[in-house]
């Protein structure tokens, strides 16, 4: 689509013909004045309306009517007004447009197609063109949508709590740029950012006011890889792994699946190693060393408990092993390495472990990957890259560049010395741009009280939240969705953030604050953001722009991997100075502080879908627990829901206990991001918080927490998603390991057993819609639940109906442990409603409202439902959902906004469940007969299906033979549940292979499963009870 | 009928002494002219549990089903249960009158319209529950077959609509049948009313019945007819509900042996119900000597065959389960029922409906009032929970283990329950305020009968 357009640029997607024609970029005129300053959009496509000036919504909110500012965007203006008879060319109601647009999470961008509604964005997707995205999406960038729409967002600029102007900040602020003292007590403190404007403008501060100081900090943005880094390889570089080429890989304390920068990438490219299509097919082998059960030990072949403070002594112990074969390395081993290390290797009961996974990482020399989590110490992350380049490793799938953060590896990473400066009354003014310190900064460095010694301080956030609080000046902060910006990936790949509404409550991007330090009062985020771009893109620079917010990437700009060797020195200097650690004495136990699934570091609080998403392994909703293990559990004497005092240095947090199988023994680990007092109506008061217990000295873990549990206290209630946690030994998730699978392809045979009917079966024609689910390669990450939520404007239904089971998600995933409850294995069950040819559902509803359509879904007509939910009982897979109140009702009207309006929302007391996302196959059927040309088997994606990072989900038409749907339909490992039943379900799933070590499978797996994987290939395990016969 | 029924030599007559009629007329008339406190406090109270009933209905009709504890997957609970406990209450009623009538049952005849009327009642408020616990209760009329301009029909394969249609029919057979038998004493009523006002509105209801030969002749034949018509209606009704929960495949529904055993498992509380309801009313009016020790006998008897084949049918229903070798029925029977969350609830119905019917094998006991009153209704409560235990059991762990919730009631799964039980005894008091209670005619002729003058 590149030059296809300029200026007014606007073409309507039906119509163009060629190429890929999903998301084009808004046009922008250059000069933008300062009176009007969002007129980037055509007229029409935005609320509100141009009629509401900045000035005039700020009279009206500062009228005091709390929703006079919301109702004003949709009051008509006053004076007379004539409706268009020519509709803008590029909008056209009931078409959605895809624009691309970049989300940054930690620093790093994930680039976006963001689907747009009559200039409502409703619906995000990944950028296929995006290193970081490959067109998947994780929950939080599903989950963002709803943020821009949340009606708790700061709408005005105040100053002391009263209103004010934004050009009262203006006034106030801008002398600084011509300060005389060169910007002495002039502090700036962010979150780390790779976004080359605001570098680039972080610079342009810097040279023009030397003494002004820049702090990065947020709370999940350790530094601990870059000082590794620098510690093995002398410079602060960032390791770069290439998935594909990784035949095993070893994860220490890493959840590269799904929480960590690039994990949408690390997913895709890690499961595409264990695709499997047939019985010859080779895969992967993945082993984790972890003590907190994450979505990566979950899928890992062989996972390794250990506390979380342990993970460095084994990865040391497997680097000892392998250092004692230099012979069998490919560049050999430096001298005095393997002694040094000696003392790692005999570390209680784990020699067979270790040694078999040297020894397999010896085997795969040059096609392995260690990979280090962020909280871990730097000399962990030494010993992987130390063992990267041992194996040769290094240059083949790791490779290394510098990091596209600004001042990566640089002391403005650190927290300390500003609240030390901020204490000694050394800083005059300080600006916070974004985080929420007041909230997530180290409980010791009591940066509130340092923040009340600043006699100047700014804030610019999309809330009022805890640090406004402490704030004289704050700033309403402009959402992704609705600001010009810039950022960089994991890989540095740079791709624009363009808006895809106006403003809808005003607010600047941080952009747009320093600009006024430097004295640009009126240059817009815009302007900014292109002049950053002007020189880089040369001589064309409209064509290029326009080309890169088209794609949604600047091409070229990843960053070039640089030579980097292990400097063995400082390296073994350090390793001298490490010691095994002892055994856990028996009065303390290790806390570590976990990235949450759902709520990241506390900054999604206020979004009441991830509230509501069950975690991906407690199902944990609406609330943090303390998670722990079942042992740590006994020995305490708690249950789920018993509070806990969990005390540390003087501080105490008190949070309910959840026992979950498979964390280490003596380890707890709390999801940060609850308990705030500064959330909004949806996340005040969820939860505990656990900032309150982590310092400075140990922002990740820590081995002294002191645990009393509070026998006197009423216990809480938890809502989960899941009670029932075992598959009983019912054949519903079914595995095998991959010899098993090699001997005996056709194992699950045995399930695909569907009842000889008196009937002649029915002949089906034309496009037949079906889905297949591979749970070898599904994660449980949760995105496609998110996905199917805002795709089909599933309700919230809260805490209480959480507890009572009226979760209202179409799609859930199903958890099941097997095995030993103390190191579980784990399976992911992606379900949803099976789409049944023989639907039992069908024939019991007395009023017809489901039934199913010539083209094989089982379809929910919810104007004819009555609710007698006779469906919902007589379906066995229980997928349908009730609507138990209106709980479209109470939907604030913003976000309203985001609802997707092909999909009806529905009235309570009816049923509605999975649709297969009819909306997507009407609209593509449409789109097939306007252009003249037959559907393809794979040219639908469901919303599960385009948001899942691992491509487990496949969906497609079985009247095509060669589609994606119908090939993996007839892989011999394809089953369905409960085929038994007669249901004929349009859903199969892959069985799940796991590839464990040949030589620890006969015994250390069978040891831990009860030996129900060897018996029970084609029964699924659990219990080890004999498969069903029926 | 010329003859006398049979009678054995050791069995009470079921009249005792030789009142004449005006005496029998006076007695039976008299809670209709009295002016009892008791009555009046009961009628306060039962008015309490009928308020309550209303809120409970009022704030479910104007919130949603929510209210409730349900969730998925236990859709259906408490006012399924309800309804299924009301309906099988409903049963004795026409049983008694229908059925016995044919077998020529005499002693039924001192009851037969307490039993109707509770008939009646009882299945008012199981027509209410159906219909409550719709998500859109407002379109509970598309459950019947009628000619919408939508051209859209009932779905005939579902249970619904015939369930619908077959309460429907045996309210309407109920109705007519309590009715027409009323008639001749509603034309005493009318004669020996005190005032114009309540001999006119009892006039209308007598239908002008004078008590003529043909009078009795057309009204004979009419009855008959109607005991005809209502007696499969016993059979058919319970068949149908149980249904609701047989065509479906889920373990602990998906079963052959469904509707003799619901038609058991009603007739049992339906007796059942008939006792708790008769042995206060015999005390408090003085009724010893037209409902005699032999009603009582017969009843029980009648409550402990009911409870045999309900035995019966647990033991079968249990032996099928683990002879199936299904994995998921023999879950459902073996383990979740005796064993899973619900386990107190179970052995509460096995308590209740399996021990208490034995005690009345000992004819002793099943005259006396008492022990039968007791039974009655730990009968009661076996049979509600014999509902809940079907419903909720086998709901709330079905296939998937993932999906596998508690249910736990709320308020107003209480107050419904409650409610309807204050409604159902709000409306016995008006009827025996109103009506004559024990057919006066009737136990006329049964006076005749036993001196062997008829």
């Amino acid at each position: 689509m590149s030059g296809g357009w300029k200026g007014q640029g606007a073409v309507e997607g039906g119509r163009e013909a060629r190429g890929r024609r999903y998301w084009r970029a808004a046009d922008a005129p250059p000069a933008i004045s300062t009176a009007r300053p969002w007129r980037e959009f055509p007229p029409g496509a935005e609320l509100p309306p141009d009629a509401v000036s900045r000035r005039e919504f700020l009279r009206l909110a500062a009228a005091g009517a709390a929703l006079a500012g919301l109702g004003g965007c949709f009051e008509p203006p006053r004076e007379r007004i004539l409706p268009y008879t020519a509709r803008p060319p590029e909008v056209t109601p009931g078409v959605a447009r895809y624009y691309a647009t970049t989300m940054t999470l930690g620093g790093f961008g994930t680039g976006l197609l963001v689907e747009s509604h009559t200039g409502r964005p409703t619906k995000v997707e990944g950028n296929p063109d995006h290193p970081a995205s490959l067109g998947a999406t994780g929950v939080y960038e599903q989950a963002s949508v709803l943020d821009l729409y949340d009606p708790d967002r700061a709408r005005a600029p105040r100053h002391l709590g009263a209103i004010r102007p934004w050009s009262a900040f203006v006034d106030a602020f801008a002398p600084e740029a011509g300060a005389p003292d060169d910007g002495t007590g002039l502090r700036f403190l962010l979150p780390p950012t790779a976004s080359p404007t605001t570098t680039r403008l972080i610079s342009a501060v810097r040279d023009r006011l030397p003494a002004a100081g820049f702090t990065f900090y947020a709370p999940l943005s350790p530094t601990d890889p870059a000082e590794g880094a620098r510690l093995a390889l002398g410079r602060p570089l960032l390791a770069q792994y290439d998935f594909r080429a990784a035949d095993v890989v070893l994860a220490a304390d890493a959840d590269f699946l799904a929480a960590m920068p690039f994990a949408l990438r690390y997913a895709r490219h890690f499961t595409d190693r264990r695709r499997l299509h047939g019985p010859d097919d080779a895969m992967n082998r993945l082993y984790t060393i972890e003590g907190v059960f994450s979505v990566t030990g979950a899928t890992a072949d062989h996972r390794l408990r250990v506390r979380t403070a342990e993970v460095g002594d084994v990865l040391a112990a497997i680097l000892a092993e392998v250092a004692a074969v230099p012979e069998r390395l490919p560049g050999g081993a430096p001298p005095g390495l393997a002694t040094a290390l000696e003392r790692f290797r005999a570390t209680g009961g784990r020699e067979r472990w270790i040694r078999a996974v040297a020894r397999d990482l010896i085997e795969h020399a040059g096609a392995g990957i260690a990979i280090v989590g962020e909280r871990q110490p730097p000399w962990v992350h030494g010993l992987a890259h130390a063992l990267n380049a041992l194996l040769g490793n290094a240059g083949h799938t790791v490779r290394y560049t510098p990091s596209p953060l600004a001042e990566a590896g640089a002391s403005s990473h650190t927290l300390e010395p500003l609240v030390a400066e901020m204490r000694a009354g050394r800083v005059r003014t300080l600006v916070i741009l974004g985080g929420n310190p007041s909230y997530d900064a180290p409980a010791d460095l009591e940066f509130r009280r340092a923040l009340r010694a600043v006699p100047r301080t700014v804030y610019l956030g999309l809330h009022e939240n805890e640090t406004a609080a402490d704030c004289a000046w704050f700033l309403p902060m402009l959402h992704y969705l609705e600001a010009w910006g810039d950022a960089r990936a994991y890989d540095g790949t740079a791709s624009p953030i363009q808006p895809l509404i106006a403003p809808l409550y005003g607010g600047r991007t941080a952009d747009e604050v320093l600009a006024v330090f430097l004295g640009d009062v009126g240059r817009s985020a815009h302007a900014l953001v292109r002049e950053t771009w002007r020189a880089a893109l040369g001589a064309d620079f409209e064509a290029a722009w326009d080309a890169a917010l088209t794609r949604g990437i600047f091409e070229g700009t990843a960053l070039p991997p640089v030579p980097a060797a292990v400097q063995w020195d400082p390296l073994l200097r350090d390793l001298a100075t490490r010691e095994p650690r002892p055994p856990a004495g028996r009065d303390s136990f290790e806390v570590v502080f976990t990235r949450d699934a759902r709520v990241y570091d506390g900054r999604f609080a206020n979004n009441p879908w991830l509230q509501e998403l069950p975690d991906p392994l407690t199902k944990l909703t609406w609330d943090n627990a303390a998670v722990l293990g079942p042992g740590t559990a006994a020995r305490l004497g708690v249950r789920t829901g018993d509070l806990l005092a969990l005390r540390r240095h003087g501080r105490e947090l008190r949070i309910p206990a959840f026992i979950l199988p498979g964390p280490a023994e003596d380890s707890i680990s709390i999801p940060l991001g609850y308990g705030r007092a500064g959330a909004g109506a949806v996340g005040r008061g969820v939860g505990a918080n656990a900032f309150t217990l982590r310092t400075s000295e140990a922002p990740y873990f820590a081995g002294d927490l002191t645990v009393e549990p509070l026998a006197e206290m009423p216990p809480v209630r938890l809502a989960t998603t899941q009670s029932h946690w075992s598959l009983d030994g019912r054949p519903v998730a079914l595995e095998a390991t991959l010899t098993e699978y090699r001997e005996n392809p056709d194992f699950t045979a045995e399930m695909r057993r569907p009842p000889r009917s008196l009937y002649s079966p029915f002949t089906y024609t034309g496009d037949q819609w079906a889905m297949t689910i591979d749970l070898t390669v599904c994660t449980g990450c949760s995105a496609c639940v998110i996905a199917c939520q805002a795709e089909n404007n599933t309700p919230v239904v809260g805490k209480e109906d959480v507890l009572k089971g009226r979760e209202m998600h179409w799609l859930r995933i199903d958890r099941y442990f097997t095995g030993d409850a103390g190191a579980p294995d784990v399976v992911m069950q992606p379900m949803l409603c099976q789409h049944c040819e023989k639907a039992p559902c069908e024939y019991v509803c007395p009023v017809n409202a489901t039934v199913h359509s010539p083209d094989g879904l089982n379809e929910m007509v919810y104007n004819r439902c009555i609710g007698t939910r006779f469906c919902s009982n007589n379906c066995p897979y229980k997928v349908r959902r009730f609507n138990w109140f209106d709980y479209n009702s109470d939907v604030p009207e913003t976000r309203e906004m985001q609802f997707n309006p092909d999909v009806t929302v529905r009235a309570r007391g009816i049923m509605e469940k999975c649709t297969f996302c009819v909306q997507r196959i009407r609209r593509a059927q449409i789109r097939s007969r306007l252009d003249g040309r037959p559907l393809g088997g794979n040219d639908v994606q469901t919303a599960c299906a385009q948001a899942c990072p691992t491509r487990a989900i496949i969906f497609g038409s079985l009247g095509d033979p060669a589609s994606e749907v119908s090939r993996t339909h007839r892989l011999p490992r394809s089953y369905a549940v409960l085929d038994d039943l007669g249901t004929r379900p349009r859903v199969r799933y892959l069985a799940r292979i796991r590839n464990p070590a040949p030589t620890l499978a006969a015994t250390d797996r069978a040891a831990t499963s009860a030996g129900a994987e060897g018996a029970g290939a084609g029964a699924g395990k659990g219990g080890g009870a004999p498969p069903a016969e029926r | 009928m010329a003859h006398p029924s049979p009678e054995r030599i050791d069995a009470p007559p079921v009249l005792h002494g030789r009142p004449d009629d005006a005496a029998l007329t006076e007695q039976l008339l008299a809670p209709l002219w009295s002016r009892s406190r008791i009555w009046l406090l009961l009628f306060l109270l039962t008015g309490a549990g009928t308020a309550l009933f209303v809120l409970t209905m009022t704030l479910t009709f104007l919130a949603g089903i929510g209210l409730w504890g349900n969730n998925i997957p236990v859709a259906w609970a408490f006012a399924i249960t309800d309804f299924v406990w009301w309906i099988g209450i409903g049963h004795a009623g026409t049983f008694i009158s229908a059925f016995l009538l044919l077998l020529e049952q005499h002693w039924r005849a001192s009851i037969n319209r307490i039993a109707e009327a509770m008939t009646l009642f009882a299945v008012i408020n199981a027509g209410i529950f159906p219909v409550l616990h719709l998500g859109r209760p407002w379109f509970a009329y598309w459950l019947i077959p009628y000619p919408a301009t939508m051209a859209v029909w009932p779905q005939f394969r579902s249970a619904l609509p015939w369930d619908f249609a077959a309460i429907l029919t045996y309210f309407t057979v109920s109705l007519l049948f309590w009715y027409v038998g009323l008639i001749p004493d509603l034309a005493t009523v009318r004669d020996r009313a005190p005032g114009l006002t309540r001999r006119r509105i009892y006039g209308l209801f007598a239908l002008g019945w004078r008590g003529a030969a043909r009078h009795w002749q057309q009204y004979r034949i009419a009855y008959g007819l109607l005991a005809g018509l209502a007696t499969p209606l016993v059979v058919s009704v319970h068949s149908i509900v149980s249904m609701d929960f047989a065509i479906t495949q889920l373990p602990g529904w998906h079963s052959t042996i469904f509707p003799p055993y619901f038609v058991a498992g009603a007739l049992y509380s339906g007796f059942a119900m008939v006792l708790t309801l008769l042995l206060p009313l015999r005390r408090a009016f003085h009724l010893e000597n037209v409902i005699t020790e032999r009603h009582l006998d017969s009843i029980g008897k009648m409550v402990l065959a009911m409870g045999w084949m309900l035995i019966y049918s647990y033991v079968c229903e249990i032996f099928i389960a683990w002879y199936s070798g299904d994995l998921y029925e023999r879950y459902t029977f073996l383990f979740a029922r005796p064993a899973g969350p619900y386990a107190r609830v179970f052995w509460l119905m096995i308590a209740c409906n399996v021990l208490t019917p034995q005690a009345l094998w000992f004819g002793r006991l099943r005259r006396r009032p008492l022990v039968l009153f007791l039974a009655s209704i730990l009968i009661q409560i076996g049979m509600w929970t014999e509902r809940f235990v079907i419903i909720v059991t086998s709901l709330n762990r079905d296939f998937l283990p993932s999906s596998w919730h508690f249910y736990m009631p709320t308020w107003v799964d209480w107050g419904l329950l409650f409610g309807s039980i204050g409604f159902f005894l709000l409306l016995f008091l008006l009827f025996l305020r109103f009506v004559p209670a024990v057919p006066i005619f009737e136990v006329k002729r049964l006076r005749y009968e036993a001196a062997g003058e008829v």
